[in-house]
């Protein structure tokens, strides 16, 4: 998919008018460090050392939808408990309409511990407190449904309670799906619910439970023609998803960290593109791309627009825009997280580049590559380089796991790039001194560093050019005088074997 | 003319002159500049690879300065100021012989912010020596050949420098237009670059009634096979004399083997090019027979 078409079609997102309807729950992660044994009895003991909110369930399909662009509306309830107002507050501070929500009862909490140490994180327990949805608020979400469902492009209904505790029930998803423009939803139990809805979306694992079938994800289209919904999509994990249109979507391979949340993802930039004019092949692929970012993440997170058109960009192998590239990184900043840049021209990319920027990446969170361009290598290296093309250099950095964003300067040097991204650490791999890394005047103006990082492998591009280059040499040089240095003799002799090798 | 003949410290001097004239704050101005020699100095220490053509170079290394201010135009009000001194004093004086043409536009040729603030022009200083012009006396004079190649051209290219300057060129223009037949070709740059004439300020500045303005192409200096448009390779060669002002030109053509320039300048640095040697502080008018040479570079015009 071209970027260009991603970047439009997430450019229409931004004029759609979502409603999520559902249960809105609230994740909480209790973040504790090494656990150890307790004194009094034998169980694990730790100290909370942060606490994490996050929108679950209906609450995460809304957010998704606003993280890509579009104007979304809430209606069901929110609790009078401290998790009600967390997530309302979450909620309105990511510009989500919760004016459709009424206050009262309780909001269902869902407690986890989680042991951090480091980048290691690892899940422990799950405490959940059910929500309790107060008196009359189905009357409420099906008044407010039949006063306002005109106003949007999409209704969403997301069903993740059990079946007396939600606010949804048979007569709201009748009266949606009889009143709406776009319908879409997804149910943890109560699919038979969702005839006439638009896009249902389910799980393998809910597919299968539904038709018996272990392999129900084969079979999209009998579950759509069981549930009696217009279109169907069964999420497959690293198998990618399946529509009953019979579109296979494949999975965009990545590390995954964490899953949560990760379907929510899917479903809502599939039905935000489709909506967006995508057709069902882009709307996949464009689901795919944010469903990968997600669950490259730790806990519940709802990639942006621009993260997506990023994620298109790099699989068509084309460096990010520096402009969206700086706003990202302040997103990362304002989170915490630790930026270190890395540049080069990377041509002829070799096991010391690999080693260099592995290195680099563990100096913090978020490793940027800066790549000097086409013009810019040959402008400081000279006619005959780069021997790579600037497409291929971005294609093999980008796919180096530890690599989070490579960019491309048309600059001699990655000054500007600096002064814009404002990275916390500078690494420069190579025989260099700190004093002659380019921006160490800038990133330690505002309190940043810069790092030398000296491969082992001893490894430069300069010398395995003259590497490339010396055999053609070799056939007319003269062996070794006896009396020569050593060091002349061992070079001679190894031309020889070269010689001998080659001829072989 | 090599990048390696001229010291390395003038590259980074260029650097700091340039960044200062800016709008950008002072603390980034100081920042850019300090990490743009040290880029220099590594390049340097480390025996890294340089473009050799110094106008190469130099064009590479402003585009540079150019890119880290976004590519404002610094040189604005110097030019403005230039062109409006040029307009006062050459309304003052009417230089009557060929010769006192021709050093007008030499000491016209002072008139240059290009690099260093240590050129900055002094106005009033070249009033007097414009006054004093008649005792003065070319250090290189191949004004005859220059004349007599006037008088016989088809096609004659005025490759300008900088802005002011070249209305001191109006008398030359004016001496080929009287003295000639020739279709007259007045060549500015496309695009800003230090206080260079563009074909912009050559229409601002009524070149038109000369002759008929056309672009390089590019806003390099000298005129690289690859910097400049296919059009004005086309002009160029069919031109068979070109009068080139200004110490870039000189360094350009010394590299190579054309034979129809002639150059005329004010020298400011020492030029240096394949046995031709231009101390600083000269008047010259050079025919390119005295550098040009066959094992020059031909100049590739497509």
């Amino acid at each position: 998919m071209e970027t260009k078409r991603a970047a439009a079609i997430i450019k229409n997102v931004s004029r759609l008018n979502v409603l999520v309807i559902g249960d809105f729950f609230l994740d909480r992660y209790n973040i504790t460090g090494e656990p150890t044994i307790s004194p009094e009895f034998p169980v694990l003991r730790s100290a909370v050392r942060e606490q994490l909110d996050f929108p679950g369930a209906a609450a995460n399909i809304a957010r998704s939808f606003a993280r890509l662009g579009a104007k979304v509306s809430i209606a069901g309830f929110l609790g009078e408990n401290e998790a009600g107002a967390t997530l309302a507050r979450i909620l309105e501070r990511d510009g989500i309409d919760t004016a459709g929500a009424v206050r009262g009862g309780k909001t269902g909490l869902f407690m986890r511990i989680v042991s951090r140490n480091g980048k290691d994180v690892a899940h422990f327990h799950r405490l959940d407190e059910p929500q309790e949805h107060p008196a009359h608020a189905r009357e409420h979400v099906a008044a407010f449904v039949k006063k306002n469902v005109a106003k949007f492009d999409l209704v969403f209904i997301a069903d993740y309670a059990e079946n007396e505790d939600s606010v949804i029930d048979a007569s709201l998803v009748a009266s949606v799906t009889r009143t709406a423009k776009h319908t879409a939803g997804m149910s943890r139990s109560r699919i038979d619910l969702f005839k006439q809805i638009t896009w249902v979306f389910m799980n393998k694992l809910e597919a299968a439970k539904l038709i018996g079938k272990p392999d129900a994800d084969r079979h999209a289209k009998t579950i759509n023609q069981k549930i009696g919904s217009r279109n169907v999509v069964v999420t497959r994990g690293r198998h990618g998803a399946v529509t009953s249109n019979g579109t296979e979507i494949a999975a965009i391979m990545t590390d995954v960290v964490d899953p949560c949340g990760a379907g929510d993802t899917f479903a809502s930039t599939f039905c935000a593109s489709l909506l967006g004019g995508a057709d069902e092949n882009e709307a996949g692929n464009l689901a795919a791309q944010a469903a990968a970012i997600a669950v490259g993440q730790h806990f519940t997170y709802c990639p942006s627009g621009e993260e997506v058109i990023d994620a298109v960009a790099r699989a068509n192998s084309e460096s990010q825009d520096l402009d969206r590239l700086a706003k990202k990184i302040e997103d990362y900043k304002s989170a915490g997280k630790v930026i270190v840049f890395a540049n080069g021209f990377f041509d002829l990319i070799h096991s010391g580049h690999v080693l260099m920027l592995e290195r680099a990446k563990q100096l913090g969170d978020v490793l940027v590559v800066g790549i000097n361009s086409d013009r810019s290598t040959r402008e400081n290296k000279g006619p005959g380089r780069p021997i790579m093309p600037e497409a291929s250099r971005i294609k093999i950095l980008s796919s180096l796991r530890f690599v989070d964003h490579v960019f491309v300067f048309d600059e001699l040097t990655p000054i500007k790039a600096i002064m814009k991204l404002k990275p916390h650490v500078i690494v420069k791999g190579g025989n260099f001194t700190p004093d002659e890394v380019i921006g160490k005047n800038i990133v330690e103006a505002y309190g940043g560093r810069v790092e030398v990082i000296i491969p082992e492998t001893g490894f430069m591009t300069d010398d395995l050019i003259r590497h490339i280059a010396v055999p053609q040499k070799a056939a007319s040089r003269p062996k070794a005088k006896r009396g020569a240095p050593a060091r002349a003799r061992k070079s001679a002799k190894t031309h020889r074997h070269e010689n001998k090798r080659s001829r072989s | 003319m090599k990048t390696s003949d001229r010291d390395p410290k003038t590259y980074i001097d260029i650097a700091h002159s340039f960044v200062n004239r800016s709008d950008l704050p002072d603390a980034e101005k100081k920042l850019i500049a300090s990490e743009l020699e040290r880029y220099l100095k590594v390049q340097l220490t480390r025996n890294q690879w340089l473009e050799p053509a110094i106008t190469k170079f130099c064009t590479d290394w402003y585009r540079e300065f150019y890119r880290m201010i976004d590519r404002a135009d610094p040189y604005r009000g110097v030019k403005d100021l230039s062109r409006r001194h040029a307009e006062r004093l050459t309304a003052r004086f009417k230089p009557a012989t060929f010769g006192e043409i021709l050093m007008f536009c030499i000491l016209g040729n002072k008139i240059d912010y290009g690099s260093l603030s240590a050129h900055t022009p002094d106005f009033a200083e070249l009033e007097q020596d414009l006054r004093h012009s008649a005792a003065e006396a070319l250090d290189i004079d191949d004004s005859a050949g220059l004349d007599r190649a006037i008088r016989k051209a088809r096609q004659v290219m005025l490759l300008v420098d900088n802005v002011g300057e070249i209305e001191f060129d109006k008398f030359l223009l004016g001496y080929v237009k009287k003295n000639g037949t020739a279709r007259i070709l007045i060549a500015g740059k496309e695009e800003p670059m230090l206080n260079d004439a563009t074909v912009h300020d050559l229409r601002e500045s009524g070149m038109s009634r000369f002759g008929t303005i056309v672009s390089t192409g590019s806003d390099c200096f000298g005129l690289h096979e690859e910097y400049v448009s296919p059009a004005f390779k086309k002009e160029f060669k069919t031109s068979d004399l070109v009068i080139a002002k200004g110490q870039a030109y000189l360094e350009f053509f010394t590299e190579y083997n054309i034979a129809n320039v002639f150059n005329v300048l004010y020298s400011k640095y020492p030029i240096v090019g394949n046995g031709f040697r231009l101390p600083p502080h000269k008047k010259a008018v050079i025919s390119s027979k005295r550098y040009a040479h066959p094992n020059n570079r031909r100049y590739d015009f497509g």
